[in-house]
């Protein structure tokens, strides 16, 4: 009875715990502009996700270290500090976009102005941080994000035509209007979203703050193939809304608070509680995120004590990296970034810097130094390869996409 | 690689600061702007008339609603100057700033109103508050049809 | 720990350093060699850790130089880089464990440093969040 309890908590929170800025502006930018006909890069990327997340996890229960640290022992320090500075550049406009989302959906309860409300946030980010216990903090901010579950009754509300609902997301196209180029673009900026780099690098460290054995292996499993299609699920059902409710209208996404309207005007007052709670809880719990990898990351390339599993004390330098951090990113925030802005730039960099990401949780998760008998089986690594060969492709067509539609206008 | 690096930075800095716009040098180039600008205004105002229909139906949220419509009102407000910055080529595109100006300008009238009811807590009534707006997007609609 | 032959530059540079009650201290930077014994062959005599010793194995002697005089300096209490004879390795996995603490073994005076200047005056530094 425990172990169910165990497994259905870690899925309910993988669930929760999916979605981020990222995903609330992108799946809603793309709803509303392109409709359902960028559905097939939402899953493309849960699978990418899902199978690289196992990974991640499996090198972290089995080896016992996580996979950011073994970046630079595989690959060389050269090769590990490219990746260091990359992955702290993207993480920290994450950071800062993230922060940015907590001001933002507490403005919209409280009426003050967000800009107001950063500091604050900067501080209670960095207090949760200090002083809550891992597991609570996944556990609270994941549960407390399936309240994003209100856009799968949003959609339901609306009572599209099921079947025409699925033939548009079956049978994608460039819509009337747009150019192929912005379609690909907001294809990656979605498909970076889904990927997010941070996600992995965060999971595994998780994994090594929870101390999971081999005997959490199959734990990791469920949390991964379970939570994190569902998810997805909700990521397109964020599309949905903004597909049904918005795009007919013509209104495009350009700030958070738009992203909840599908759901104020179909659910009414007690959806729109529920979406603002889970945006706070979605925003809150992947600032949390961010900003410890932002320490992870650091230590982990250079050696220190890094982690919440020790004394504050004891992992100082890492501590330190995580407070400059969270204040810088509050500062940048403060600064008067269009927090959107920061945000889609975060998930189109993110994409541009997957292969990084991805190219040595492959190689380490088939290494039997680390891995004894659990290195990756045939079919894993076909699939593993295809997707970085996707990776790679997506990488490269980033910045000149970037900037032939000039930001995605 | 590097220089992809070079040039995302720069991409990234030249987008994230807000790029004042000069002269549009064709009457080609000036339509596009202005329907580009009256696309923005269309969202803009459909927002807030689904915010005033959510609103009304459902005596929604004030605070949320308030900060919506007047993030809006900016966003307009901000679209109608930065439009107005732009110098026509022509006499032609006088005339076709004009009218879009004219669009935007009653646009913006009546989300003010929305906005002012709504900081004053009236939500029921927001409807009719709200209802010059469907002119108003109807006009801007034909704006970007007729010059699209 | 004598005449195992291994890989050095692929099991052992880079490699996490843990001392002996498990905490991570710093990453095997660079080897120091001895020199040629009887049969012409260098042992190893000591792993080296530390930034500028990072900085000199990667092709930038300068910077590592300039970097262990900076440190040097504002850490007088520290050394770098921090020299850890062989004969104190304790166990080589895909980790390098070391039969000291970490105290004695890491670079640890910037650790210290950030310890009594920053992080230890923050209320809560002692106490262990996961409880």
């Amino acid at each position: 009875m425990k172990k169910v309890l165990q497994v259905t908590l870690g899925i309910l929170t993988a669930i929760g715990g999916f979605v981020d800025i990222g995903d609330l502006v992108a799946n809603a930018e793309a709803g509303a502009r392109f409709r359902m006909n960028l559905a097939w890069v939402v899953l493309v990327g849960v699978i990418g996700i899902v199978v690289y997340a196992e990974m991640a996890g499996r090198v972290a229960a089995v080896s016992q270290r996580p996979v950011f640290e073994l970046v630079r022992e595989r690959l060389g320090p050269q090769a590990g500090l490219v990746n260091l500075v990359a992955s702290f550049f993207i993480n920290f406009l994450t950071l800062t976009a993230e922060i940015a989302g907590v001001a933002i959906a507490i403005s919209l309860v409280a009426s003050v102005h967000y800009g107001l409300l950063l500091p604050l946030c900067g501080v209670l980010v960095w207090l949760v941080i200090w002083r809550m216990p891992f597991e609570w903090m996944e556990r609270v901010f994941g549960l407390a994000g399936l309240a994003l579950a209100v856009f799968v009754v949003t959609v339901w509300k609306v009572g599209p035509d099921w079947g025409s609902l699925f033939d548009a997301a079956a049978s994608p196209h460039v819509p009337a209007g747009e150019s192929p180029f912005s379609y690909a673009y907001f294809g990656i900026a979605l498909f970076g979203a889904a990927m997010t780099p941070y996600e992995v690098f965060f999971f595994s460290s998780g994994a090594v703050e929870e101390r999971w054995t081999r005997r959490d292996l199959a734990l990791n499993r469920a949390n991964v193939y379970v939570g994190f299609p569902l998810g997805g699920l909700l990521s397109l059902a964020l599309m949905a809304s903004a597909h049904l409710v918005l795009a007919p209208r013509g209104v495009s996404v350009d700030d958070l608070a738009q992203v909840a309207l599908p759901v104020a005007v179909v659910v009414g007052k007690l959806g729109l509680a529920a979406v603002l709670v889970g945006i706070f809880a979605a925003t809150f719990g992947a600032a949390l995120e961010t900003g410890l990898s932002a320490g992870y990351s650091v230590s982990q390339y250079l050696g220190w004590q890094w982690g919440k599993y020790v004394r504050p004390r004891e992992a100082s330098r890492f501590h330190l990296v995580v407070v400059l951090a969270i204040l810088g990113a509050t500062l940048f925030a403060l600064s008067g970034v269009d927090p959107v802005k920061v945000t889609e730039y975060s998930i189109v960099l993110s994409a541009a810097a997957l292969p990084l990401t991805y190219f040595p949780i492959l190689v380490i998760a088939n290494d039997p130094d680390y891995m004894g008998d659990r290195t990756n089986g045939r079919l894993l690594n076909a699939i593993g390869f295809v997707y970085l060969v996707v990776l790679v492709v997506v990488s490269a067509a980033t910045i000149p996409l970037m900037i032939i539609t000039r930001g995605g206008s | 690689m590097r220089l992809r690096v070079v040039a995302a930075a720069a991409v990234l800095l030249g987008a994230c600061s807000s790029h004042p716009v000069g002269p549009a040098r064709t009457f080609g180039a000036y339509e596009a702007k202005a329907v580009t600008t009256a696309e923005s205004a269309v969202s803009s105002v459909e927002t807030v008339r689904l915010a005033a229909e959510g609103g009304d139906d459902h005596g929604g949220f004030g605070p949320y609603l308030s900060v919506l419509v007047s993030d809006q009102e900016e966003a307009l407000a901000g679209a109608q100057d930065t439009f107005r910055s732009i110098q026509s080529p022509n006499e032609d595109g006088d005339a076709l700033g004009a009218e879009l100006d004219e669009a935007l300008g009653s646009a913006l009238t009546h989300v003010t109103e929305v906005r002012t009811a709504l900081r004053r807590g009236q939500l029921a009534g927001l409807r009719d508050v709200a209802s010059p707006l469907v002119d108003d997007s109807a006009a801007l609609k034909r704006f970007v049809e007729d010059h699209g | 720990m004598a005449g195992r032959v291994l890989y050095a530059g692929l099991q052992l540079l880079d490699r996490q350093l843990v001392d002996r009650t498990g905490r991570l201290c710093g990453k095997v930077d660079d080897l120091e060699l001895s020199e040629p014994g009887a049969d012409g062959n260098r042992h190893i005599a000591a792993l080296l850790s530390g930034p500028g010793a990072l900085l000199g194995r990667t092709g930038h002697r300068r910077l590592g130089d300039w970097l262990r005089r900076f440190v040097a300096g504002a850490f007088p209490d520290g050394e770098d880089p921090v020299r850890i004879p062989f004969t104190r390795v304790a166990e080589i996995g895909n980790h390098v464990t070391l039969d000291m603490d970490s105290e004695d073994a890491a670079s640890f005076a910037s650790e210290r440093w950030v310890r009594d200047h920053v992080i230890g005056h923050v209320p809560g530094s002692r106490v262990l969040a996961d409880q």
